[in-house]
């Protein structure tokens, strides 16, 4: 059973140790980023923001201490605390440190947390307890950025390490606070922006990522400034040729016979270096000569993208590229799709060339604009000065086969 | 359905129909046909994940009766009997789950084997926490990797955890430090896993399983056999394999509705596919009504008028023949969409999406009930698929007999000696060996030229007109676009179709047309509305 060291065919969910190949520039880029300032990891959905956070967590540069935080669950500003404070507790050095000092300490955070009985344990396997326990002595949940900034100030006490904290889906968290209070949510993001930029929490870092772009909404709330002083880090696919090196490590991890050029057949059928993509391929590929009980050639691939991956048995996993226009582009929906027609016929296009095609459509070309950057900021295209495309080849066959009007 | 009981002699009320989880390893282990592949490369990957940082969660996509809980099971019982494992086994339908909370008590009581919860008095607010501390405590404790099996991914999803939140906290659960791996049972990808806002959008790595070939079915066939030791059956084998590729026209490839098969064959493989195709019917008859009991009353009035229609419909078509609003008709053909009753087959005049029944034996099983002429046709073309697949030397023997008569009026035609009645035309096509595809097209057409044969009979006016219009084979359905194939000769290998088991030993009317296989997986794939994009 066991399996050649490198990375897994892991389709869809973020990956970790061995299973995160290719990203080491990204990792590096990022660390040193860190060390200016907090910065916002962004990209597509199944691009490996989660994986390469992941990393910094599980293989902290030397001086820095990371504690990683999922919070797409969180609802309010007040469990964000209790979140953040359980998970920080359940790092030993840390809990020294926040712990160590209360007993000196007189403050509405060292009665919160001191509230803490001496049974309750802090390992991870006891994090409920310790979340739970938190969330019940926050008797006053308005507090939450009194108790915040003392957190903050306890941890000033760890003067030798730099502290990274991690916390991921924060976009969707920021998402449901505004849906639940428009106006605390912004309260909450000024605050959380205040202590980004004060000079004493210098040596806390904090690396944002997340699943969607929060900022267009933002934005259509005159509040893009609440997110503007973080850096940013895109996490691109890979290109060609580094595309081809890792579909290779991942079929040899798989043990999958192939013929030599199948890595590079997979990427050029594939169209695109985004690797949940490639690893989609690679799983049919894998099921189709492990079913035959054959060794992949190059010759099976494009059968098996245009059958299985592009075909009725994957029809339904990309069935949101074409169900998105229609529940969440309003009045844009025609426009946005006469623009990805237009692209699947011919790209790159220029956009006095999509106008003429508007045009012709009876669509009004005043709402091009808005509809070009929707698109954009939804991943479906890729804008490089005056040229339009689809944001990978994988998405254009998809459109084409199964969106695109009068070519079915 | 009950479980076989294994040997000869003991009380067998049917085939393992509905419950493999009633089955034990070896019986899942020897009935376990084409999956084996996947089973294997998934037991392995789940024992290399427990060593690996990175959890992986499974899902495993494929209709009712495609064999997702066959596969689970088995996966439970080797990972707990060889690598020891622990498995939480949810029950099918989850009644006590109503929460995130609720799920997790429900793994917590299977991991401690307690008939009451240890969690009873826990709070609903509290209970999420304490059990994920309960459930990471009991691992630490007994250092075994957990299987948390559920049987209807989408059930969970989509019906009893409705709020986005214990969605979102699943999924971090099962993210960094998951407790326990997740393998679930999906009968489609369904919105919490595809919509590109949730919180499991293309989360979990996925297993598609496919119906099976002719050939597949078959061999299930046969190794049902051999567990159950149902010796008539197995001696003779080549009749079964006849008999099965006969049948799968009608069936097609879904393991459910092949042990249903399983369990008219082993009655017997009689001479009489037709009869066998009612008694087949029957079987499946209480499933097909409790998959209708599902089913609001105005799509049913929809699936019925898509069965009898006998071909791919557009909602406008489907809602001027129900006489309903084409607005209502469309939000039907979604839901039943999202059943997997139907499924759109292609926009082929590059407007209109058209749709058919995914389930070709539900569309046969409702034409009997509904349109009383439908026997008459069935009746037809399963003596088509019968003659066609016949492989007893006897049988062959009795027919070429009768070809030769019918080939010796066949030439009195041109002598004056007209056959006088439709039935005795009728008589002489059905004497024929459809595999002399050519000659027995010819004698159709003239048949009905002279006048003798007054309707079109199936596969044969269907053939006759698709030879002349490839068109027209988009009107068809699958049986019966199958049955054309063959006559065209061009359809073997795509429709699972192999020679007879052993040829007829006397051939008075030529040599049989070599099928191919490219043109009617072509055939297949027009059909269903793939097209392929030019690249």
């Amino acid at each position: 059973m066991s399996r050649a060291r490198g990375p897994a065919n892991t389709v869809g969910s973020s990956v970790r140790g061995e299973d995160l190949w290719g990203r080491e520039g990204e990792i590096a880029e990022l660390w040193k980023r860190l060390h200016r300032g907090s910065v916002l990891i962004t990209g597509p959905r199944r691009h490996g923001k989660s994986s390469v956070m992941h990393a910094l967590a599980d293989r902290p540069q030397a001086g820095w201490i990371v504690e990683y935080v999922d919070v797409e669950y969180v609802c309010t500003p007040d469990e964000f605390l209790v979140e953040v404070t359980a998970a920080l507790l359940t790092h030993d050095k840390l809990r020294r440190r926040i712990l160590g000092g209360l007993a000196r300490g007189t403050s509405r955070f060292a009665s919160w947390v001191g509230t803490l009985a001496k049974d309750v344990g802090f390992g991870r396997e006891q994090i409920g307890e310790l979340r739970l326990t938190l969330r019940d002595a926050l008797s006053d949940k308005r507090v939450w950025p009194e108790l915040s900034e003392q957190l903050l100030s306890q941890l000033q006490r760890i003067e030798d390490e730099r502290l990274l904290i991690i916390i991921d889906e924060f976009p969707m968290m920021i998402g449901t606070f505004l849906d639940r209070d428009s106006d605390g949510a912004v309260h909450f993001l000024r605050w959380f922006r205040s202590i980004r930029q004060r000079r004493d929490t210098g040596h806390v870092r904090f690396l944002l990522g997340g699943s969607v772009n929060i900022e267009p909404r933002l934005e259509r709330m005159g509040q893009q400034a609440l997110l503007n002083d973080l850096d940013r880090l895109i996490i691109e696919p890979f290109p060609r040729a580094r595309a081809v090196e890792f579909v290779a490590a991942v079929l040899a991890t798989e043990g999958l016979g192939h013929e030599p050029g199948v890595p590079t057949e997979i990427v050029r059928v594939a169209d695109c270096g985004v690797p949940f993509f490639l690893q989609v391929l690679i799983q049919e590929c894998s099921a189709d000569a492990r079913r035959h009980a054959r060794t992949l050639a190059v010759a099976h691939v494009e059968p098996v993208y245009q059958e299985r991956v592009l075909g009725p048995a994957n029809k339904g996993r990309f069935s949101h590229y074409h169900t998105r226009l229609r529940e969440h582009y309003g009045e844009l929906e025609e426009l946005a799709r006469v623009v990805l027609d237009e692209l699947v016929r011919r790209q790159p296009l220029a956009v006095d060339d999509l106008v003429a095609a508007i045009q012709r459509a009876g669509e009004d070309r005043g709402r091009l604009e808005p509809t070009l950057t929707l698109l954009e900021s939804d991943y479906y295209i890729e804008r490089e000065r005056d040229q339009i495309r689809f944001a990978n080849g994988f998405l254009r066959s998809w459109w084409q086969r199964h969106a695109a009007r009068g070519r079915s | 359905m009950v479980a076989a009981t294994r040997g000869a002699g003991a009380v067998v009320t049917g085939p393992l129909l509905y419950n493999p989880t009633r089955a034990g390893q070896g019986e899942l282990d020897a009935t376990l046909i084409a999956r084996r592949p996947q089973v294997e490369k998934l037991l392995a990957d789940l024992v290399a994940d427990a060593s690996r940082a990175t959890r992986r969660h499974w899902q495993i996509v494929g209709p009712r009766g495609s064999g997702k809980s066959h596969i689970t099971q088995l996966l439970a019982l080797r990972l707990e009997r060889d690598h020891g494992w622990a498995v939480a086994r949810l029950s099918e339908e989850q009644y006590r789950v109503n929460s995130l909370g609720d799920l997790l008590e429900q793994i917590v009581v299977r991991l401690e084997d307690t008939a009451d919860s240890p969690l009873a008095d826990v709070s609903a607010e509290d209970l999420v926490d304490r059990a994920i501390d309960r459930i990471r405590a009991w691992r630490k404790h007994h250092r075994k990797p957990i299987l948390v099996v559920v049987e209807d991914l989408r059930l969970l999803l989509e019906r009893k955890l409705r709020d986005h939140r214990d969605h979102a906290r699943l999924r971090e659960l099962l993210g960094r430090d998951a407790p326990f791996v997740l393998v679930a049972g999906a009968t489609r990808f369904i919105d919490a896993t595809t919509d590109h806002d949730a919180p499991f959008y293309d989360f979990f790595q996925t297993i598609v399983l496919d119906d099976l070939s002719a050939d597949e079915v078959t061999e299930l066939i046969l190794a049902r056999a051999r567990w159950d030791r149902e010796a008539a059956l197995l001696q003779q084998s080549d009749r079964v394999g006849g008999r099965v590729r006969a049948m799968y026209h009608f069936i097609g490839g879904n393991p459910r509705l092949v042990m249903a098969l399983y369990g008219v064959l082993r009655a017997g493989v009689t001479d009489q596919l037709y009869q066998e195709l009612l008694e087949l019917l029957d079987a499946v008859t209480p499933y097909y009504q409790a998959r209708l009991q599902d089913v609001a009353p105005q799509a049913e009035r929809v699936l019925a008028e898509m069965a009898l229609a006998g071909k791919r419909l557009t909602p406008a078509v489907i809602a001027k023949r129900c006489r309903m609003p084409t607005n209502q008709v469309t939000a039907l053909v979604s839901k039943l969409e999202a059943e997997r009753f139907i499924a759109p087959t292609g926009r082929p005049d590059g407007r209109s999406r058209y749709y058919d029944l995914t389930d070709r034996l539900f569309r046969i099983w409702m034409q009997m009930r509904e349109d009383r002429t439908a026997g008459h046709r069935l009746r037809f073309l399963s003596d088509f698929y019968q003659r066609w697949y016949a492989g007893r030397p006897d049988a062959v023997d009795v027919a070429t007999t009768k070809q030769r008569g019918a080939l010796m009026a066949l030439g009195s035609l041109g002598a004056g000696r007209t056959p006088a009645t439709e039935e005795e035309g009728r008589a002489w096509l059905a004497c024929l060996d459809p595999r002399r595809a050519s000659e027995a097209l010819q004698l159709y057409e003239r048949l009905r030229a002279e006048g003798v044969l007054v309707a079109e009979l199936l596969p044969y006016g269907a053939a006759v007109a698709v030879r002349d219009d490839p068109a027209q084979m988009m009107e068809l359905s699958p049986e019966v676009g199958e049955a054309v194939e063959l006559l065209l000769g061009r359809g073997a290998a795509a429709v699972g179709d192999k020679p007879a088991a052993r040829a007829p030993r006397v051939a008075p009317y030529g040599a049989v047309s070599s099928p191919t296989m490219s043109r009617a997986a072509e055939r297949r794939r027009a059909y269903r509305g793939r097209s392929t994009p030019s690249r």
